[in-house]
């Protein structure tokens, strides 16, 4: 796949949309872009999840 | 110039009647942009309405008995049971392999059916694509074949999204309270889930190509909205009682937010395809949303098609295409044509569609070559075609077929075709040729249907539907008898009465000129039934046959209030208009007719005539022109084309090429001889015969008082009103038909007709004394003035039939002038009928004796 630049989705007021991780049927609709944008900020939300529960099981 | 750019949308199921209520709330605003800024109307579809026939249709420009495509399956060449129907199967080109081998940037996705994906000059992603199996973290192979080029299969896998990926956030917008639903138990959630992910992932590598790849031509199919429509329709507002209120409050909004999600789509095509592209969006078929869903789906192959309705969608968006404009009559044959026009490129002759020229702005130049079959530049460097399609001993892999076809199955677009594979095979070759039979007749080509049809009732004489279908075929083509027989089949073989079976039965009854017993048995299905698909149409068909023509006008806008876009209402509507003489709401009733069905060559013709009528001559040329094209053998509308240019519009030199194509249908010529009863027509017969012409009887009512010399008929002549089928046994012979039934001699035979001229008062005294001689009770003391008028009306609707006919030439006889000069009358025939008779021969049987009842002054 071509590499992107990273994409910033905008509403039509022009605020940021920030991605959900559970995703959104408007980000489905923008096709192959907001399917890849929804798995990148899923991938990324986990991932600091996981993080952050390392963190805390390192703690204890 | 601008390169033309097209994309090519398919939303199977889309309809109007539940589409424009959401564009009009402003809920589906990308689809109201492209509407106000285009064409729209509705799309006609084409019998059998299966999705891989239909969307195949759709691409060639062809019926489906000349793309090959029948069904969802066929038997597998290996002689191994059964497998999904491959893009293979098609026997011509698409619309991608003749934009591919003129080098355009072609690029398909998800079109049913195209597995294997086609080496065309671009992407084609298949029809299997996008269907997942297992869990979300299980293998999701991708079959071979699913895309070319195949080195892109690796990305295009990433691109799907599976249903278990999706969440709340996705499932919430089509069930509201879907949280109160227990999954364990209900699977409805799910399948939402399934469609919602095998959109979305067909959406994916469609934006994507857009986004990355060259294109001049995109197709992208999406099926989601016929499955959210057979899933859920039944949820849809208005609730039904047999409906279960919990049901109906969780699942009401399926179909209405499956539309809005395809709306959001089509924002995110339009915005990549840009204002340069033109845009078409259109659907397969309709589904209905109202009062004419059904409540119980048959449990036969194809069942859920119960639910389509005849029309689909079509918009037409983009440069050069009128705005805020309508479309009429346009069919899913029209697509693949209305392309090539827009690509500038000749439309086949051996498609069937036409190019949709009423959504351009400026009218286009139309070129036309006999088929794109004939035209195949050289192949490309590496072998392949350079049309794109496959070879044809590409090589299939039988374990991967297998795959596939578990896939349908489980997908439930086919049953379990079991352990049986020879029980499978048969029953998917029926169900291919029923549905081919099916084509056919759609098609008008009602001899080759009726063949397959026969052969199926043959050897599965349990069948119903395959018995019903033939019946009907039988009924629509005059075999009475043939129809009555598979009737009293199905009868005999049913288990209880059936409401359809009264309506085939009473539609038999009407063919068989039985109208009251035919208005009897609707009116019982009415009473006992309810409400039954088309039977006011019937009510309708029955009274206008009655000549009871406001109770006619009466039923048929009972049908039209229950099914406004039915098209045979309409053209019934206006055969009412027609003999009411009210012509101007007759041409409104048929244009709605072709409006709706384009393909409807009588409509057309009775568009001419009523315009004939009004006397708006060029415009009702242009009427029976439509009509000859659509249905070349019509005569009727050939002869009146003739009639106008020779006596209306005294252009007669306009007239010549339509004699020449009149001349070149006609089958063959015989000579009639016509009259009153007891005119003098068997006498004329026995002069024929004496002189040397071959007589067309079957001697089955023999002389006797009344005849003594015989009758000379033919018993096939008494149904010539609904049987032609003996006319190619009468070439060239001589046949007797009463004037009363001339009218109904087709227009592709050439008639020598001698009418035989009897003062009307001995034609009734002489019908009297035969039958008191048959010992009937006549009145002999009070002169029949209605039926002496009746006769004389015949009598000058016969000259004015005859003046009218190109096909006729009429010799008229006097019967005394016969009898008291035979000779001068013999050589006056002789001259007639080519001057090879016999005269002296035709003279020796007449026996002057045999006038009986003669007036000693002849009254007109």
């Amino acid at each position: 796949m071509k590499e992107q630049a990273k994409v910033e989705l905008r509403t039509e007021q022009g605020e940021v949309f920030e991605i959900p991780e559970g995703g959104s049927l408007g980000l489905l609709a923008l096709g192959y872009t907001g399917l890849m944008l929804w798995r990148e900020k899923r991938q990324e939300i986990r991932q600091e999840r996981a993080t952050r529960q390392s963190d805390v099981d390192s703690a204890e | 110039m601008k390169k033309k750019k097209v994309l090519l949308i398919g939303w199977d199921g889309a309809d109007w009647k539940y589409l424009m209520p959401l564009v009009d709330k402003g809920l589906m605003p990308n689809l109201k942009k492209l509407i106000e800024g285009g064409s729209m109307g509705r799309l006609a579809t084409l019998d059998p309405p299966l999705s891989p026939t239909l969307w195949t249709s759709i691409s060639t420009g062809k019926r489906p008995y000349k793309h090959g495509i029948h069904g969802f399956t066929e038997p597998d060449p290996s002689g191994e049971g059964i497998r999904p129907i491959y893009i293979t199967n098609r026997k011509c080109k698409a619309i991608w392999n003749i934009l591919t081998q003129h080098q355009l940037k072609t690029h398909v996705v998800g079109w049913w059916p195209s597995h294997p994906a086609e080496p065309i000059n671009g992407t084609m992603v298949s029809n299997l694509y996008q269907r997942a199996t297992g869990g979300l973290n299980d293998p999701w192979p991708m079959l071979k074949g699913t895309v070319h080029p195949a080195e892109q299969s690796y990305l295009f896998a990433k691109l799907r999204v599976h249903p278990h990926e999706l969440t709340g956030n996705h499932i919430q917008p089509f069930v509201e309270k879907a949280e109160q639903i227990d999954q364990t138990q209900d699977k409805r959630l799910m399948s939402i889930a399934k469609i919602i992910a095998d959109c979305s992932s067909i959406h994916s590598a469609a934006t994507y190509i857009m986004e990355n790849e060259e294109w001049d031509f995109m197709a992208v199919y999406y099926d989601a909205i016929d499955h959210f429509c057979h899933g859920f329709m039944k949820y849809h507002p208005p609730r039904r009682p047999h409906i279960p209120m919990r049901d109906y409050e969780l699942f009401h909004d399926v179909v209405n937010s499956g539309c809005r999600y395809h709306d959001m789509m089509l924002g995110r095509l339009m915005q990549l395809a840009g204002e340069d592209t033109t845009i078409i969006l259109i659907s397969d078929h309709g589904f209905h949303p109202d009062h004419n869903r059904p409540t119980t789906i048959p449990k036969e192959p194809a069942g859920p098609a119960i639910e389509h309705s005849p029309y689909g969608i079509i918009v037409m968006n983009g440069p050069g295409i009128k705005k805020d404009s309508s479309i009429f009559g346009a069919s899913l044959l029209d697509i693949t044509p209305t392309l090539l026009s827009l690509y500038d490129m000749p439309v086949a002759e051996d498609m069937d569609g036409k190019v949709l020229l009423q959504a351009f702005e400026h009218t286009p130049e139309i070129t036309s070559i006999k088929s794109w079959e004939n035209i195949n530049p050289p192949a490309n460097e590496d072998g392949s075609s350079a049309s794109g399609q496959h070879p044809q001993n590409i090589e299939i892999d039988i374990e991967e077929a297998r795959a596939e076809l578990q896939q349908l199955i489980e997908l439930g677009y086919i049953a379990d075709p079991g352990e049986n594979s020879d029980a499978a095979v048969k029953a998917t070759v029926d169900e291919n040729n029923y549905n081919l039979a099916r084509a056919y007749i759609d098609g008008q080509k009602w001899e080759e249907g009726i063949e397959i049809l026969e052969k199926l009732h043959k050897e599965n004489p349990d069948t119903i539907r395959f018995s019903i279908r033939l019946a009907h075929a039988y009924q629509a083509t005059a075999k009475l008898k043939d129809a009555r027989r598979v009737i009293n089949h199905i009868r005999d073989n049913s288990e209880r009465e059936s409401p359809q079976l009264d309506i085939l039965e009473g539609t038999l009854l009407l063919g068989e000129e039985r109208y009251k017993k035919a208005l009897e048995l609707f009116q019982k299905v009415e009473r006992e039934a309810g409400e039954q698909a088309n039977l006011h149409l019937r009510i309708a068909n029955a009274y206008l046959r009655l000549n009871r023509l406001d109770d006619a006008e009466q039923a048929i806008l009972k049908e039209l209030k229950i099914n406004p876009e039915e098209a045979s209402a309409h053209y019934i509507l206006g055969l009412i208009y027609y003999n009411q003489l009210r012509y101007e709401e007759a041409l409104d009733a048929f244009f709605d007719t072709v409006g709706l069905l384009y393909y409807y060559p009588a409509a057309h013709f009775y568009i001419g005539e009523s315009l004939y009528f009004l006397e708006k001559y060029e415009k009702a040329l242009e009427a029976y022109e439509v009509c000859l094209k659509l249905a070349p053998s019509m005569n009727a509308a050939r002869q009146r084309i003739i009639s106008i240019y020779e006596h209306r519009l005294g252009q007669p030199g306009k007239a010549l090429k339509y004699k020449v194509s009149f001349e070149e249908s006609i089958k063959g010529e015989m000579v009639v001889v016509s009259g009153l009863p007891r005119s003098g027509t068997s006498m004329m017969m026995q002069m024929l015969e004496a002189g040397g012409v071959e007589i067309f009887t079957d001697k089955a009512r023999t002389a006797d008082e009344n005849n003594p010399k015989g009758y000379y008929e033919h018993e096939a002549v008494k149904a010539l009103a609904k049987n032609k089928k003996w006319l190619p046994q009468a070439k060239d012979k001589g046949v007797k038909v009463i004037a009363q039934l001339l009218k109904y001699l087709p227009m592709n035979y050439r008639y020598k007709i001698i009418f035989m001229e009897r003062d009307v008062y001995e034609v009734v005294q002489s019908q009297q004394r035969m039958l008191q001689r048959d010992g009937k009770k006549v009145r002999t003391d009070v002169l029949p003035t209605n039926l002496i008028s009746a006769y004389q009306k015949t009598l000058r609707d016969v000259k004015k039939w005859a003046e009218e006919r190109p096909n006729v030439e009429i010799q008229y006889v006097r019967y005394a002038e016969i009898v008291e000069q035979p000779f001068m009358a013999a050589m006056q025939i002789n001259d007639f009928l080519g001057g090879q008779l016999r005269p002296e021969q035709m003279v020796s049987v007449i026996d002057a004796k045999l006038y009986r009842e003669r007036k000693t002054q002849t009254t007109a």
